[in-house]
């Protein structure tokens, strides 16, 4: 569906994209994690051309036209002033779309008339997803949206989602820092640093190839094993494993435990950081 | 998203409005502008706000989505970058342009000559901002910034206009720089003389704004404008070069030595100056004064072979009063005025030998009055004090007891009041009047409603008749009815010490029937009488439309009368008649004037100026003088 080729970009003459090669297929859901900095927001940007790449390019597949992307930036941001009313006929006027359903709107009670700048964020998120929604979108790209909606409306939200792309075999590209809410939904996994992507696994695979080992605070791992991230307290050792390998088990006497997708992730932006101190 | 565009532009637009209306008339209420009118006073406003308003419409954008944080909604909308560029400029510039035909039309309406930049320059400065103002929209993300940094671009843009032509003329003629930017452009700029084809030197100058703006805006984004000022830097200056290269090449290809200016004096003579030098035909011979360092603005006063030419040294730091001998001929600088008066004067006026000019601006109530001796160039300073601020001009000077003095009239609300100025700086009240007062024959005149009053200062035979006395009448003042606003005109207004006059001419201005009837006024007798012939003339000339008229009166006993007439903005006729025992007989007529067309009236005759002719007649009859070194 997407396919980005060398794409590159830099702030000033600082590098925030470097390089990138990858594709994205029909009805996907990518979750892309990373540091703060890593290039995660940009990188959506530019797939959406909001920022034009330094070089590179990102090619669409034929037939899939700007009016069926939907985007939601961080900043949530949009037209101020509008009422409700007034930035549905907008949206759905320049996007062409047949019409539009405002079932969510009436589940959170929003007042048609009120103005955007008035709305909280969990409830400007859901209202800006139910414009795109009308779009009937077969890209969806999320920054970073989730964090500040309350727990209600996440379920909401994701149930949304979940209709969504159901209904229309959406890809869906997220940009997340929490992921506990959305651990069963993504089936591929990418992870940035530094402009580039240093994890591109399927979901299952990746929680194949990341394992935890627990130990006492005198304990100690062979040194042959590839640590990831190690984590200490007074009372326990953790490191992260990757990439673990069946063999491991009987080469080592340790015990590999498994992990879930919210602790994958935190290792690896947790050995960017450590990376980084050393 | 047109919609929405042109939705938001028209709410600023509406407010323009209000404001461009309501403002004159609060300031109307609140008295300082109660003497213009409200249309006049709107039309000035609106010139200035509308430039302020348009450059709003440039710098504003993207102004409200940056401030909305909208920016990524807006950039990921289903549009190409240069069609959403189109959909936000679009309106902007359709607004502008409408804006501009209010100004064009309030224009047509507001009768000659009263805006305060010619519709060219104000074209050329108007959507040279609006562009400026657009291109550097997105450089900057603070609208005041923004808007500072327009006005500095403008002025940089307007400057560098100038400077073209001026170093050119300094490379190729050797012309001094001031002179050459004052002569060559900044006051045809603001003024209004410059040709059409100016415009393609102006786009020259545009053009890098506006490329640098739509390449740059391809790479547009959310990203810090530190990016986007890069790039469009990165586009800009090279353009710019080639832009300036350019408007060189082009400004060379129109360049001619800056425009010259005829006075033809009462010898016949044509003087003939430009910035480049000051020339003196006479007949068959021509002598030249290379004057690089002089730019005589007018000739004021001619004392025989002595002409007094102004000079108003840009960028102003100084305005300087010439003495041309036209017999040597020799220019030289008779007073230079410094300081922050150096337009705050009025005068001069010349006395014998002594030039006279009263320093200080009409907002303040002390004046300093300049007393010149034009040969040993010495300096006698007096100082008027008055008890309001006001407005002060000499309108006679004379001699008495050995003693000479100067007439003063102090023009403030109420009226004018009149005084006399020893040399030795005592002062003399004479009283007050409702009209500007006039000297003439060692007779002082002021008004009151429709009464003048005639007082004797100084003897002489002519006025000795009827200051003989009568009863009502001190020996020495003398009254007479000459009907409401009647005032007598000057004979030279900047020369004091003229002859003796048998009759002197006024005239009752109407200005709400456009009418004007002339009298002359018996010297010896007292007799007032109606010019008829040229009041009939006038008459008939109104009828056909909204005539102008002059009276010119080049020596005592020589009388021309000039009319002319304007139809849409250019002067449509002229006609010159001499008034001769009661009656008129016209000299010379000339219809359809072109565009360009110049004509001067001097007191050796009349001066008419076309592209590549020049024709002098003389007076009285208006012969055509040939000067065979004239080219």
């Amino acid at each position: 569906m997407i396919e980005v080729t060398d794409l590159s970009f830099k702030f000033n003459k600082k590098p925030v994209l470097e390089n990138i090669n990858v594709r994205f297929g029909e009805g996907e859901f990518i979750l892309i994690a990373g540091n703060n900095g890593a290039g995660k927001s940009t990188f959506l940007r530019c797939l959406t051309g909001v920022l034009t790449p330094l070089s590179g390019s990102v090619h669409y597949q034929e037939g899939l036209s700007k009016q069926r992307i939907g985007f939601i930036p961080d900043r949530l941001g949009f037209f101020e002033n509008f009422t409700l009313k007034k930035a549905i006929d907008f949206h759905t006027r320049v996007f062409h779309t047949d019409g539009f359903d405002d079932s969510l709107l009436k589940e959170l009670e929003l007042d048609l008339n009120s103005q955007v700048k008035t709305l909280s964020v969990g409830e400007r998120t859901l209202f800006l997803f139910s414009l795109i929604i009308a779009q009937k979108p077969r890209l969806l790209l999320m920054d970073e949206i989730l964090h500040a909606v309350d727990a209600y409306l996440r379920d909401v939200f994701l149930d949304r989602l979940l209709d969504m792309i159901a209904q229309y075999n959406t890809t869906v590209i997220a940009v997340n820092h929490t992921f506990s809410e959305i651990e069963k939904i993504p089936e591929r996994v990418l992870v940035m640093e530094n402009g580039r992507f240093i994890i591109d696994e399927k979901t299952d695979a990746l929680r194949e190839k990341v394992k935890k080992i627990e130990l006492e605070p005198n304990g100690t791992v062979p040194d042959e094993l590839p640590v990831l991230f190690k984590k200490e307290t007074p009372y326990i050792k953790e490191y992260y494993v990757y990439p673990f390998e069946e063999r491991m088990k009987a080469a080592f006497d340790v015990k590999f435990r498994d992990l879930n997708l919210a602790d994958i992730l935190k290792s690896f932006i947790g050995g960017y950081y450590v990376k980084k101190r050393v | 998203m047109l919609r929405k565009e042109f939705s938001e532009v028209l709410k600023q637009s509406l407010f323009f409005i209000l404001l461009a209306v309501t403002i004159p008339f609060g300031l109307k209420i609140v008295s300082a502008y109660r003497s213009i009118t409200y249309f006049e006073l709107f039309f000035s406003l609106y010139q200035i706000g509308v430039l302020i308003f348009v450059m709003f419409l440039g710098n504003s954008l993207f102004l409200w989505d940056r401030k909305q944080r909208a920016e990524d909604y807006l950039l990921s909308l289903p549009y190409t970058k240069l069609r959403l560029l189109g959909i936000k400029v679009l309106p902007r510039w359709t607004t502008a342009v409408f804006f501009y035909l209010v100004f064009l039309l309030l224009y047509l309406c507001s009768g000659e000559g009263f805006p305060m930049a010619s519709v060219f320059s104000f074209t050329y400065i108007y959507f040279s901002l609006f562009i400026i103002a657009l291109t550097l929209s997105l450089c900057l993300e603070n609208y005041i910034i923004s808007a500072v940094v327009t006005l500095l671009a403008m002025a940089a843009f307007l400057w560098t206009i100038c400077l073209i032509p001026t170093l050119l003329s300094q490379w190729l003629y050797g012309v001094d720089i001031n002179l050459a930017l004052e002569n060559l452009l900044l006051m045809k700029f603001y003024f209004g003389k410059l040709p059409l084809s100016f415009i393609a030197i102006i786009a020259c100058l545009l053009l890098p704004f506006s490329a640098a703006f739509i390449f740059s805006f391809k790479k547009i984004g959310i990203q810090p404008v530190s990016r986007f000022n890069k790039q469009y830097f990165k586009i800009f200056v090279p353009l710019l070069a080639a832009g300036v290269v350019l408007a060189s090449l082009l400004t060379y290809s129109l360049f001619t030595p800056g425009d010259k200016t005829y006075y033809l004096t009462e010898g016949r003579r044509l003087i003939e100056w430009s910035y480049m030098a000051v020339r003196v035909y006479d007949g068959d011979s021509v002598a030249e004064i290379a004057s690089s360092s002089f730019k005589i603005n007018s000739i004021l006063i001619e004392a025989g072979d002595n002409l007094y030419a102004r000079e108003f040294n840009f960028p102003g730091d100084s305005t300087y009063f010439l003495r041309l001998d036209i017999k040597t001929p020799n220019i030289e600088t008779v007073y230079k005025l410094e300081g922050r008066y150096i337009s705050g004067f009025t005068g001069p006026w010349l006395f014998r030998n002594t030039i006279a000019i009263v320093e200080g601006y009409p907002g303040e109530a002390d004046k300093m009055l300049h007393l010149i001796d034009v040969n040993t160039k010495e300096v006698k300073k007096i100082k008027l004090q008055h008890t309001s601020r006001c407005q002060v001009n000499l309108f006679g000077a004379d001699e008495a007891g050995g003693k000479r003095f100067w007439l003063v009239d102090s023009e403030s609300k109420p009226g004018h009041s009149v005084y006399r100025l020893w040399e030795n700086g005592e002062k003399e009240e004479l009283g007050t009047s409702q009209r500007f007062p006039f000297y003439v024959n060692g007779v002082l005149i002021t008004y009151a409603k429709d009464m003048a009053t005639l007082r004797k200062l100084v003897p002489r035979g002519i006025t000795d008749a009827w200051a003989a006395g009568t009863a009502g009448n001190a020996g020495n003042v003398k009254t007479i009815r000459v009907g409401e606003g009647l005032i007598f005109q000057s004979y030279r207004s900047h020369e004091l010490d003229n002859p003796p006059l048998k009759e002197i001419i006024g005239a009752i201005h109407d200005r709400n029937n456009n009418t004007k009837k002339y009298y002359s006024l018996d010297m010896e007798n007292l007799e007032l009488r109606e010019m008829k012939a040229i009041n009939d003339q006038i008459k008939q000339s109104t009828r056909r439309g909204p005539g102008w008229m002059s009276l010119f009166r080049p020596t005592p006993d020589e009388y021309y009368y000039i009319e002319y007439k304007w139809k849409n903005k250019r002067l449509d006729y002229w006609k010159i008649y001499a008034f001769n025992k009661g009656e008129l007989t016209l000299l010379k007529e000339l219809p359809f004037l072109g565009r360009q067309t110049k004509i001067a009236v001097c007191r050796g005759g009349i001066i008419i100026r076309e592209p590549g002719r020049l024709n002098v007649y003389a007076f009285p009859d208006l012969r055509e003088l040939k000067f065979k070194k004239l080219k």
